[in-house]
């Protein structure tokens, strides 16, 4: 019965030896066809160690797949499909796997017992960091990382259903015929390559034919109906709220290829049934982990699946009926009394000392302690199984199972396959969904009897992977942690990449053993997602460099890039930040020609960025009025004003000016980084607080290109630009005007002046569409003038010398006193965070003013905190800081901008500004923020 | 000074794999519309007017002449209207006059027309709507990898991708890299 194609060879390497499987093996299958028993070393104490399981559990058989110059490390062999040209290795091993000079490690075993290093290594305490902790990792682990970064590439995506069917067993596969022939979609996954489940693995007939024949044309069924999905190599590793599952597809095995070699899905099921199955157990004695020794259901995997001989002469050590199966030589029942008190062979066992005492030579050893029913995913909303005393084993409790799961077949303790079908049809019918076909099959009763741990001297390994022996399990007993989450931690017990699929109930059935209580009353650990190992590049899918996060271009971006702009991120955006012109040989450089231009002549920076809100409606100027400090329903149409916008809270959130176009429409701008905040916070105030006004926002900031066109040559450059049927003269168009205009023979625009530098400023706006046109049109026109194109930078040293707040200013603490900004609320209307604005000792004293070093040679540093003296410096000393500074071209020597207490009333004190993160200290001038044009005759003029 | 030239958002982009197409569509203006406060009837009765359809309901789209109107939030729907015109807001607004609000949002979104049998093994890697087995007027909004969306099922069985311009290149690439890994 095997389902390996004999005819289809498959060359692969294992430990740089050319070894033959075919296709349908596993590397785990190819490699006991080939002989390999040793497959890797053991995590603490290097034992040589082979294949136990053939599924998702194998605690041991860990490998690293290898591709030119790329590697991944501890991936199961089990779980492998074998591939033309694989290259897998051992991991964790110094020298051959077959002579690990760590193995050295198994001989201090008796100093390496759990929590031996929480004892041994206590002193000189430097010691642990810098030499205890990189020996012990070194010498206790799993595989190696790469270094570089991962070579693959990783997708994501998103599926609907009615109904999400965990597992394709037996259960799986009718529950699905079920749901798909009743017109459901139905999404069935799996995390093996083949639909089957156990039925693969048994030699047992469904309906008069193999159980195996069965599965695959019941496969074929479900994957010709439309509305059934089918989804191989799929893992559901985690149950999430509102029906969402999250789920890895395995495309290849392979590494290093360019198409995505696993996609993370998110599953969005109104229904999910888990059909998982089970997993069986170990049992503990001495040497029980040794190569060869293995699971009495995966060696049936490996002969009836795979048709791989493991042996003429194998014992079998079972405590219940299903053991039996299993084609063995000697047969070892514990309910007849007969058990395994020790193995022996290094790298494989080659005979087992009975209870008797006699000695038996073997070439293998398969033990079954019964089975787990695979409960993890009924635990990832705080479901916690109990304990049945019968099946001898956890079953999921169905009064706490995630919220529209149902669970069948052996996941929930039916362990005949006639019990499973039957489990899969009632389930199905208390959906409403009609039974498709009622399935024969085997109905053996369980007999079972519980049966852990063969007590003698020697270790018995628990959890294999992580090398937890039943001692270990009781020195930590012994020790006070007596709680299963405290021994867990304390012995590493369930741990690493297998999470303890077959050691956790092993471990807490010896736990309760040692501690002289039951199960139940010893308890039991839940499970968290994920249920098998996720890569960390599929959480990340495609999201990686420059798709880590959205970028946003800004409508000058291709120009700002012809002209060689350097660019800086500013949240998504990427804005200009200065544009060097050939000869300058560093950024300052740029910065000052573009701040001198500016104010010499005329300079062009594009403010697209800034947020823009269209706000119309009957009440828009009410609106307004209840989210900035100040009034805006005065304002007259074709003027602008500059508004101060608070928090609940009384702290300024965000400042801007507002532009009205007509009796009923409103133009808002925001700052860059708050365009999103700000916006958000509107719509919370338009729909939830004051739903009665009629009022209405729209989003325009990526609709409009903007551009500031500053500088004493402004309105000239402007009025080459400007359709001449409109006057924009001082006289016409003052200080604070806006207006609709048309631009270059007709384009629609909007002008603006407004001014962030402190010069004779416009801003200009057109449809982004015209954007790239414009800015090319302006720098055209400017030329005469010597016009520079600007960036962030010159735009930060001119705000700073006219002595603007930004970001830095507005930073979540401050407030309109703070900012000097104290007489814009209005005492006439009420705002939002007016209230507690004024609350008690909120306005402290401290304001904001400028600051100039008292040596003009001496640079300033954000970030430096005033004091009056030198001496001792703490929060009793501390007087404000500097938030923003620059080196005015301007005035050739630094200016800053601070908050001190006492504000403007120190004007012309000197205090230290004291940067401690540099060392250096500073001694300024406190002066007006006002550096530049302190009238601000330049910006009406 | 010469007259300014309008640039679309992706350039003309289109690109064809097997079973799966992107084409940008250019030529049509966006305008945004809000319902004025106590005007519902009034609006709805405009719309009809000035557009010839009903408004649609909530995560639908319906069909305007050669254009379409759709559902955006309570209260706000976005016509999409064909002819390259930068002033189709004013004639909307001048069209429904007191009873709502105008603004204009073509260049706000640049719109890619996806087509193609594959169509949904695209779209399920990208956008997390159940779109398989929506309707046949559905639109919504949702994100695809990070970035803002509009999806806009047409009569057809294509569909419209609606994405702010300034994110708009980073949405392409990454649409294209999506169906490069779907379809190769």
């Amino acid at each position: 019965m095997s389902l390996v194609d004999f005819d289809a060879p498959i060359n692969f390497k294992f430990n740089g030896k050319a070894l033959q499987g075919f296709d349908g093996d596993t590397l785990a299958s190819a490699l006991l066809r080939n002989g390999v028993k040793v497959v890797a070393r053991s995590f603490k104490y290097h034992r040589p160690r082979g294949i136990m399981a053939a599924g998702s559990e194998e605690p041991n058989a860990l490998v690293e797949i290898h591709a030119s110059g790329v590697c991944e490390p501890n991936r199961r062999a089990t779980t492998i499909k074998l591939f033309e040209g694989l290259d897998a290795r051992s991991q964790n091993f110094v020298g051959s796997v077959d002579r690990d000079l760590l193995a050295i490690n198994d001989l201090l075993s008796p100093f390496f017992a759990a929590g031996f290093y929480y004892k041994t290594f206590m002193w000189p305490r430097a010691f642990w960091e810098k030499l205890y902790e990189p020996i012990i990792r070194r010498a206790a682990g799993l595989g190696s990382i790469m270094k570089t970064p991962d070579p693959d590439s990783y997708d994501k995506g998103f599926l609907h259903c009615d109904v999400l069917i965990i597992g394709g067993g037996p259960a799986g596969l009718l529950a699905a015929l079920n749901a798909g022939e009743a017109g459901k979609q139905v999404i069935l996954c799996d995390e093996d390559f083949i639909l089957g489940g156990r039925l693969l693995s048994e030699d047992i007939d469904v309906d008069g034919t193999p159980a195996a024949d069965w599965a695959k044309l019941t496969a074929h069924r479900l994957m010709m109906m439309p509305n059934v999905r089918v989804m191989k190599r799929t893992t559901v590793y985690g149950v999430y709220d509102h029906g969402i599952y999250g789920a890895l597809e395995t495309r290849r095995d392979a590494i290093g290829l360019k198409t995505p070699r696993h996609i993370l899905w998110r599953i969005y099921a109104k229904t999910s049934i888990l059909a998982a199955g089970a997993t069986e157990r170990p049992i503990a004695f001495e040497n029980n982990d040794r190569p060869g020794i293995m699971l009495a259901g995966a060696a049936r995997t490996y002969a009836n699946r795979f048709g791989v001989t493991l042996g003429d002469n194998a014992a079998l050590l079972t405590n219940n009926d299903d053991g039996l199966r299993t084609s063995a030589r000697h047969v070892l029942d514990v309910r007849g009394g007969e058990s395994v008190v020790n193995t022996k062979g290094r790298s494989g066992v080659k005979s087992v000392t009975l209870n008797s005492g006699q000695s038996l030579p073997v070439d293998g050893l398969y033990m079954s302690g019964g089975w787990n029913p695979n409960v993890h995913l009924t635990c990832h909303k705080r479901g916690r199984p109990k304990w049945d005393d019968v099946l001898s084993c956890f079953l999921p409790d169905a009064g706490n199972l995630p919220a529209d799961m149902k669970v069948i077949g052996s996941a929930n303790g039916a362990f005949s396959t006639q019990a499973v079908f039957d489990s899969a049809n009632a389930a199905c019918k208390t959906l409403g969904i009609k039974a498709a076909m009622r399935p024969k099959s085997e109905d053996a009763p369980v007999k079972v009897t519980a049966f852990w741990h063969v007590k003698t001297k020697g270790r018995a390994w628990v959890d294999f992977q992580n090398d937890v022996t039943a001692k270990d399990i009781a020195l930590a007993h012994q020790e006070g942690f007596s709680s299963v989450e405290h021994v867990k931690r304390y012995t590493t017990l369930g741990m690493a990449t297998d999470q303890g699929k077959t050691s956790n109930v092993l471990g807490l059935a010896v736990l309760a053993q040692a501690s002289g209580r039951t199960i139940p009353e010893t308890g039991t650990t839940i499970f968290r997602p994920p249920y098998t190992p996720v890569p960390i590049g599929a959480f990340a899918g495609a999201h990686r460099g420059t798709h880590f996060k959205p970028t946003r271009l800004t409508p000058s971006h291709k120009y700002s890039a012809e002209q060689g702009a350097t660019f800086v991120d500013t949240g998504y955006w990427k804005r200009a930040q200065w544009i060097a012109r050939p000869g300058e040989k560093g950024w300052r450089d740029s910065v000052d020609r573009e701040v001198l231009t500016t104010r010499g002549s005329v300079g062009i920076c594009d403010v697209s960025t800034l947020g823009k809100i269209d706000v119309q409606g009957k009440d828009a100027g009410k609106f307004l009025n209840k989210v900035y400090v100040n009034t805006f329903s005065t304002l007259k149409v074709g003027r602008c004003r500059y508004g101060l916008m608070l928090r609940e809270d009384g702290i300024a959130m965000d400042d801007g000016t507002s532009a009205r176009l007509s009796k009923t429409h409103y133009i808002t701008t925001t700052t860059t980084a708050k365009a999103g905040p700000v916006y958000r916070h509107m719509e919370f105030c338009r729909q939830v607080l004051f739903p009665e006004m009629d009022v209405h926002l729209i989003s325009t900031t990526d609709q409009w290109a903007q551009y500031s066109v500053a500088g004493p040559n402004a309105r000239k450059l402007l009025e080459k630009i400007v359709d001449p049927n409109f006057d924009i003269s001082n006289e016409a168009f003052p200080y604070m005007a806006c207006g609709q205009i048309t631009v270059c023979g007709g384009t629609r625009a909007r002008l603006f002046r407004l001014s962030f530098s402190g010069e004779l400023a416009y801003e200009i706006s057109v449809p982004a569409r015209y954007g790239d046109a414009l800015i090319r049109a302006l720098m055209s026109a400017g030329e005469e003038y010597g016009a520079a194109l600007y960036g962030t930078e010159a735009l930060g040293v001119m705000r700073i010398e006219k002595g603007h707040a930004a970001g830095n200013e507005l930073d979540g603490r401050t407030t309109a006193a703070h900012l000097g900004l104290g007489g814009f609320v209005s005492g006439k209307k009420d705002c939002i965070g007016k209230v507690l604005s004024a609350r008690e000792g909120l306005n402290d004293g401290v304001a904001l003013v400028g600051f100039i070093a008292d040596n003009p040679k001496d640079t300033l540093h954000n970030g430096a905190h005033f004091s009056a003296e030198l001496g001792k410096a703490g929060p009793n000393e501390d007087l404000g800081h500097m938030s923003s500074v620059a080196y005015s071209p301007e005035l050739k020597h630094w200016v800053g901008l601070g908050f001190i207490a006492g504000g403007k009333s120190r004007i012309g004190e000197t205090v230290y500004a004291r940067d401690f993160v540099r060392n250096h200290h500073v001694k300024v001038k406190i002066v007006s923020p006002h550096f530049v044009d302190p009238d601000g005759e330049r910006l009406r003029g | 000074m010469d007259k300014l030239t309008p640039l679309s958002v992706f350039e003309n982009y289109s690109r064809d794999w097997d079973g799966f197409s992107i084409a940008e569509i250019t030529g049509v203006e966006l305008v945004s519309l809000s319902v004025a406060g106590g005007h519902e009837k009034e609006f709805a009765k405009a719309m009809k007017t000035a557009l010839g359809c009903a408004l649609p309901a909530p995560g639908t789209v319906v069909p305007a002449g050669e254009g379409l109107v759709m559902w955006t939030a309570p209260g706000q729907y976005l016509a999409m209207i064909p002819g390259g015109n930068d002033r189709a807001d004013e004639e909307l607004a001048a069209a429904i006059g007191a009873t709502g609000y105008a603004v204009l949002q073509s260049d706000g979104w640049g719109i890619l027309q996806i087509s193609g049998d594959k169509i949904f093994d695209v779209l399920e890697r990208f956008v997390p709507l159940n779109l398989r087995n929506c309707a046949d007027n559905f639109a919504a909004r949702t994100s695809a990898h990070h970035m803002a969306v509009i999806c806009v099922r047409l009569l057809d069985g294509a569909w419209l991708l609606l994405t702010p311009r300034t994110s708009a290149a980073g949405f392409l690439e990454s649409l294209e890299h999506v169906t490069d890994n779907v379809i190769g």
